[in-house]
């Protein structure tokens, strides 16, 4: 019994600590396998572009892929990745990440179109893919010009059911999404240069302004976004801050977020009307060039500054 | 009873004897292939582990090592452009000749301009590195209108030059604080890490925020002088109210609106001392600020978020202006013009300021902000009428309408009007405004004392955005 209990134990010991070893040995595999596939360069379905091309006419030429290079990364072409990667000892996860782009000899350079990029576009036509898409095509479905589901990414399809939207509408069928269909959908073409909601400006620095307000108070009262845009502006002012509103927005430490990367998010309606209202003068702080979270706030220095005014969570000083 | 224990005992003893070895075999067996097996995948599973962990760290050290040589450029940038700062500012205290002081005035701007982006990498929360940057911008917008009065004729007084001297003997300190840094970095530091150079970096200029420190005030008409610094609301005069009577002004203000839960907020301590209160009105959250000295709106908004994409009327424009007016009436701001209006995404900004004696103070603008949907004012921002409004002493125009449209360039579509405008932020002058076309619209302003050119504003008209001035 005892000598049979030893083994036992061994044996689970053994097991115990192999099975540790090995949690923590696939743990550190995975996690730097994240940040590649998470990666903003890299190509997965419903990606489309020169690159996305480049890679399918690649895989087209060694057998992976048959058919014709048409731009876009569909479900076909992630078949045909995952074969590739299988062949060469790679992650079979279907995503081109860095590694998988060095072994097919193609270069993950801005000039590819992920889905995120092709949506910042003004219009919407064979080829884009991303969130909006899926938007465009979900409206198609529901108003029964487009069957099946919809899987983001803009195809032949998707065109013939757009120019039957427009068709049925009056409008020029080319579809093509731009801003008078897209207003026919009653969708919104997202990105800088598009238009139809209210979001919609050409001025950089109002976008600028709106993300800073999104980033920083979005759970804040009106006024409190408006009072955020304001400071930003008042530090343009100032002979103490930088003379831009890109320069005091990318001052380092001056933001939390920008460190915390919150300033990449869409800012919504009320972000850009306070940024918009701040920019026509409105500025509750009246000069105040600091703010902060009474609560979390841990800066001594910041502390210490003599108390303005107070508009939700943010003191202003 | 132990007799019986061992008894029972021995039977299973035999019987262990006899599997133990055979059992034995077979568990070794299988710890040995177990242990092997694990052992080799764990090898490879660490070595793959320990391949990409490796990555990581070479990735990270790449990031670390582009930052540094981001502010190490930065850095240096700033070390070049301070070096000869004060040599040249005392040479120019010297100088005799003008044509000599304007090129000096403009190397002094060109190195200010240099070390004003570069100090805008660093980080920006610390008293002292708040006053170099100060130091700088002025620097740069002081030399540079220094150098354009110099150009235009006017030489550079007795005080102007000792005060170049006194500016010289702090770029001086500027640079030494500038050294300080460099002796870590010539320690091997970097900029990034732990302990980098950039941790004590905005400590290296604690002295330029103690007190004692000598700075000189530098007042002239540029956007950084110390003169726009410490602004007064010298427009809300009368008695300070309590915030209980603002709560009545604010029913008698908003009158015609459907206005509940008035709840005082707690006074504001900025440069315009005021009472606040938050409010719903007509359903929406709204903020409005009384000034503390006589109860006048100084800033009114409201949250209508998401409700202002339906459709627009199309006689919005000239309903939304009189109702601006009116509205602005109605909170004491009297003799009122339109000057400006902006319409973007069923809002528009309306642009009031007030007349004297027929001309237009344009320093004193009231802001009016109106629904287009249903021309409802929802909006008012009076901050500059608080700073800048006050009876003026108008000079008489010595230069005729007439003389003054010889000298526009391109034909004035519009009577010229006179308007008192804002110079540099500092001084005002009065003007004919001129509205001119050529390829878009253009605003000219010619001095109505000298006919000269002092500015000239271009309306950007985009779809969407509305209408703006440049």
């Amino acid at each position: 019994m005892q000598l049979k209990n030893v083994n036992l134990s061994m044996v689970t010991k053994c097991l115990l600590v192999l099975l540790a070893v090995l949690i923590f040995a696939s743990v550190i595999v995975f996690l730097p396998i994240a940040p590649e596939t998470a990666e903003a360069a890299a190509l997965k379905q419903g990606s489309s572009g020169t690159t996305v091309k480049t890679m399918q006419t690649k895989l087209i030429n060694w057998g992976y892929l048959s058919g014709t290079a048409d731009g876009v990364f569909g479900a076909k072409t992630k078949a045909a990745v995952v074969a590739f990667q299988r062949a060469n000892g790679l992650p079979a996860d279907g995503v081109v990440g860095t590694r998988t782009a060095q072994a097919m000899g193609i270069s993950l350079t801005s000039s590819n179109t992920t889905s995120s990029n092709t949506s910042s576009g003004a219009a919407l036509k064979q080829g884009s893919s991303g969130a909006t898409v899926k938007t465009l095509q979900n409206k198609l479905i529901s108003l029964g010009y487009l069957k099946g589901t919809a899987d983001g990414v803009f195809g032949a399809k998707t065109k013939t059911a757009v120019i039957a939207f427009q068709r049925a509408k009056g409008l020029p069928a080319d579809g093509v999404v731009g801003a008078k269909t897209a207003q026919a959908l009653g969708i919104t073409l997202s990105g800088s240069s598009s238009n139809t909601g209210n979001n919609s400006t050409s001025s950089t620095d109002l976008n600028l302004l709106a993300r800073v307000v999104y980033g920083e108070a979005r759970g804040e009262p009106y006024t409190g976004q408006v009072a955020v845009a304001a400071v930003v502006l008042n530090r343009v002012k100032s002979s103490s801050f930088p003379n831009s509103i890109a320069g005091v927005i990318y001052q380092s430490g001056a933001f939390d977020c920008v460190a915390d990367g919150q300033i990449n998010m869409t800012p919504n309606d009320s972000a850009y009307k306070a940024a918009r209202d701040a920019l026509n003068g409105w500025d509750p702080t009246y000069g105040c060039l600091f703010y902060y979270n009474p609560r979390t706030a841990t800066s001594k220095w910041m502390l210490s500054r003599t108390i303005k005014l107070n508009i939700g969570n943010h003191a202003f000083c | 009873m132990s007799t019986k224990q061992v008894k029972v005992g021995e039977k299973p003893k035999e019987n262990k004897k006899n599997k133990k070895p055979r059992s034995g075999k077979v568990v070794k067996t299988a710890v040995l292939g177990t242990v092997l097996g694990l052992s080799a995948s764990a090898i490879v599973g660490l070595s793959v582990a320990l391949y990409f962990a490796n990555e990581t760290v070479q990735t990270h050290e790449t990031y670390q090592r582009q930052m540094d040589a981001v502010y190490s450029r930065a850095y240096y940038d700033l070390l070049d452009g301070a070096s000869d700062l004060g040599v040249t500012l005392r040479k120019i205290g010297v100088s005799n000749s003008p044509r000599m002081q304007q090129s000096l005035l403009y190397e002094v701007w060109a190195s200010a301009s240099l070390a004003e982006n570069s100090l805008a990498m660093f980080e920006s929360e610390d008293d002292g590195f708040m006053q170099v940057q100060k130091f700088v911008n002025q620097l740069g917008d002081y030399s540079q209108t220094l150098a354009r009065r110099v150009s235009n004729g006017t030489p550079l007084t007795v005080e102007e030059r000792e005060k170049l001297i006194q500016l010289g003997d702090m770029a001086d300190a500027y640079m030494n604080a500038l050294q300080q840094v460099q002796n870590s970095l010539d320690e091997g530091k970097m900029f990034v890490g732990d302990g980098g150079a950039l941790e004590g970096f905005t400590s290296a200029f604690a002295q330029f925020s103690d007190p004692a420190f000598a700075y000189p005030e530098m007042i002239y008409d540029g956007p950084f002088s110390d003169a726009l610094e410490n602004r007064e609301p010298i427009a809300l005069t009368g008695d300070e109210i309590s915030a209980q009577t603002g709560v009545e002004f604010i029913s008698e203000y908003l009158n015609g609106y459907e206005v509940s839960g008035v709840e005082y907020m707690g006074e504001g301590y900025g440069d315009i001392p005021t009472y606040n209160y938050s409010l719903t009105v007509d359903g929406a959250d709204a903020f409005i600020q009384l000034g503390k000295n006589g109860g006048k709106v100084v800033s009114f908004n409201m949250a209508t978020a998401g409700d202002t994409a339906q459709a627009v009327k199309q006689d919005a424009g000239p309903t939304c202006q009189q109702n601006a007016i009116a509205f602005a009436k109605k909170l004491g701001f009297n003799n009122m013009q339109v000057v400006w209006s902006s319409s973007m995404n069923g809002e528009c900004y309306i642009n009031l300021a007030p007349v004297q004696n027929g001309v237009i103070l344009y320093s004193d603008l009231v802001k009016v902000k109106v629904r287009e949907r249903d021309s409802r004012v929802i909006g008012l921002d009076a901050t500059h009428y608080a700073f800048n409004h006050r009876e003026r002493q108008i000079p008489t125009p010595t230069v005729t309408e007439e003389q003054a449209k010889k000298g526009l360039s391109i034909e004035a579509v519009s009577a010229g009007r006179l308007a008192l405008i804002p110079l540099h932020g500092a001084r005002e002058v009065l003007t004919y405004e001129f509205e001119c076309h050529q390829n878009g619209t253009y605003f000219v302003y010619i001095d109505a004392q000298s006919g000269d050119e002092v500015n000239i504003l271009y309306v950007i008209d985009e779809s969407g955005m509305g209408s703006r001035t440049i």
